[in-house]
């Protein structure tokens, strides 16, 4: 498969990956363009052992890990703690997700651990064993975490019911 | 969680986006993963390590000869330990300088198609035990001559002196050469054998400096101008490696004419009507460029600001200011410019 098909079929759907990893729409897309550029250049060493698309999401996973372990994004974190204050990026991203949901909303505020979970097991449709094959995790350790996952979710999603039911309350009365 | 995958789906990759992936994919310019920032540690661990040393130690002051000899009679033991950690600071200093050179010489990407470059790598491999000895020789040289110092009459004193800093004045110009002519590998002979001839110039200025040596004995202040010396150049190599790690030599957005060094310089330096000098179109310096050589300006300061930790001679402050400001502001300077087709929005932008 040429490098453009590839691509044009992969590109949002890494792109989605690496977004729910990163919780940035330009590192997102910087993950994603270098994932490809090393596709481009070390495609030989895809054997096909797994599909393609697999192949492509452990390389988003793990460029989004380096991504989120570099010192730009360490110093943005930083810099947002200190400064009270969010960042250009983080103020677009905000803007954005008005518009794109309450529960993608809950799912970028749980920690990392809790994201990907969420993220392979119902966007992605992972099953738990090929979970911990991608990320290299126990699958009981992986179990837990969803269990954790779903129960911080429920929480956030049940709290911005409430607040809303309230909201709502106070503009009738 | 259906809602959840109806929302994710809504994230996608916009038309521009998508292009700009292919073309970034299909040029091959990728950002380079960032790596650990071992070499502000490093420099930083270095400056620091040095300014405690000093911290610690009692600064020599420059004495006459007369002067300088009776009070090293008196507190011999005590002199003579300090001259040895010195002595061993610059050995340490001159050694990873080499190192670091050489290193560079294997990693710097864009070098490696340079015949110049291939050729040295040739030599490094071909003479490599003749390396090692040469790199040993001041530590071995040193040691002869410590040796030598309790069993010397004190009259030679002077002389002994140029002796004993002899093989750091020559690993001090060796470095500097190797640096320049690095930098040098991707101009034409021309311009080398003219830089050959500055780099001379540089050589016999630094020796012509330490002429004083063979009539003032007070070698402890010597060795605090070498080590000042050495100090200024380990810092602008470091600086050197950290402002081209990524670098490329600048080209023409139009007709990506890659401008030599001399080309970059008129084009950064022309206050008005920038423009190709192949195909003579407008060209305008990005921002992030402008901010990135807004630094490279602050660069030749650390001889100043050193100055301060090292009794050294005003002459030689101004030395070391001139030729690395002539050295930062000619050519890291125009490495680090990018040129646009297009001139951007001048305004700065908030923070947040």
């Amino acid at each position: 498969m040429q490098i453009e098909q590839i691509i044009h079929t992969y590109g949002d759907y890494l792109y989605r990956v690496a977004f729910i990893y990163t919780k940035d729409i330009n590192a997102a897309e910087e993950v994603v363009q270098d994932v490809f550029f090393n596709y481009s250049r070390k495609s030989i060493q895809y054997k096909g052992d797994a599909t393609l698309k697999t192949y492509l999401v452990k390389m988003t996973i793990n460029r989004s890990y380096d991504y989120l372990r570099s010192w730009k994004n360490k110093r943005l974190v930083l810099l947002e703690k200190i400064q009270g204050k969010p960042s250009p990026t983080t103020e677009q991203l905000l803007i954005q997700m008005e518009s794109r949901g309450e529960v993608t909303k809950a799912v970028l505020a749980l920690p990392i651990k809790y994201r990907e979970i969420i993220l392979l097991y119902y966007y992605e449709d992972f099953s738990i064993r090929e979970i911990a094959t991608l990320t290299n995790t126990l699958e009981s350790t992986l179990k837990s975490r969803l269990q954790r996952a779903r129960e911080k979710l429920k929480i956030t999603l049940q709290d911005k019911e409430v607040l809303e039911d309230e909201t709502i309350q106070t503009r009738i009365e | 969680m259906k809602q959840f995958k109806q929302e994710l789906n809504s994230v996608h990759l916009s038309e521009e986006q998508r292009q700009r992936i292919m073309k970034k994919v299909q040029q091959g310019h990728v950002t380079a993963p960032s790596h650990w920032p071992y070499r502000i540690v490093l420099s930083s661990f270095v400056a620091l390590a040095i300014f405690f040393i000093l911290l610690s130690m009692e600064l020599p002051q420059l004495t006459t000869a007369n002067h300088a000899f009776s009070y090293l009679e008196t507190t011999h033991d005590k002199h003579f330990r300090k001259l040895l950690l010195l002595a061993s600071i610059s050995l340490l200093l001159v050694l990873t300088a080499s190192i670091m050179a050489i290193r560079l010489l294997y990693v710097t990407e864009r070098w490696q198609t340079k015949p110049v470059v291939r050729k040295a790598k040739q030599i490094l491999r071909a003479y490599r035990q003749m390396w090692a000895w040469h790199m040993l020789t001041p530590i071995i040289w040193g040691i002869l001559l410590i040796i030598w110092w309790n069993t010397i009459d004190r009259a030679s004193y002077p002389i002994f002196n140029t002796l004993l800093l002899l093989p750091v004045y020559v690993w001090l110009s060796t470095s500097y050469l190797l640096l320049i002519h690095l930098r040098i590998a991707n101009a034409t002979w021309k311009d080398a054998l003219r830089w050959h001839s500055y780099v001379t110039l540089y050589i016999t200025i630094v020796f012509l400096l330490f002429v004083p040596s063979l009539f003032i004995a007070d070698t402890q202040a010597w060795f605090w101008h070498v080590l000042y010396i050495l100090t200024i150049l380990h810092i602008t190599f470091l600086l050197f490696a950290y402002s081209n790690r990524k670098t490329k030599q600048p080209s023409c957005p139009h007709c990506q004419h890659v401008l030599t060094a001399k080309e970059g310089r008129k084009i950064y330096f022309a206050t008005l009507n920038k423009q190709c000098p192949h195909c003579q179109q407008p060209v305008y310096i990005t921002q992030k460029s402008r901010q990135s050589t807004s630094i490279v300006w602050l660069f030749p300061l650390q001889s100043l600001f050193l100055a301060n930790f090292f009794h050294v001679s005003w002459i030689l402050v101004v030395l070391a200011f001139i030729s690395s400001a002539y050295y930062f502001y000619f050519y890291v300077l125009t490495l680090q410019v990018e040129l646009s087709a297009e001139k951007e929005d001048d305004t700065i932008k908030p923070l947040w």
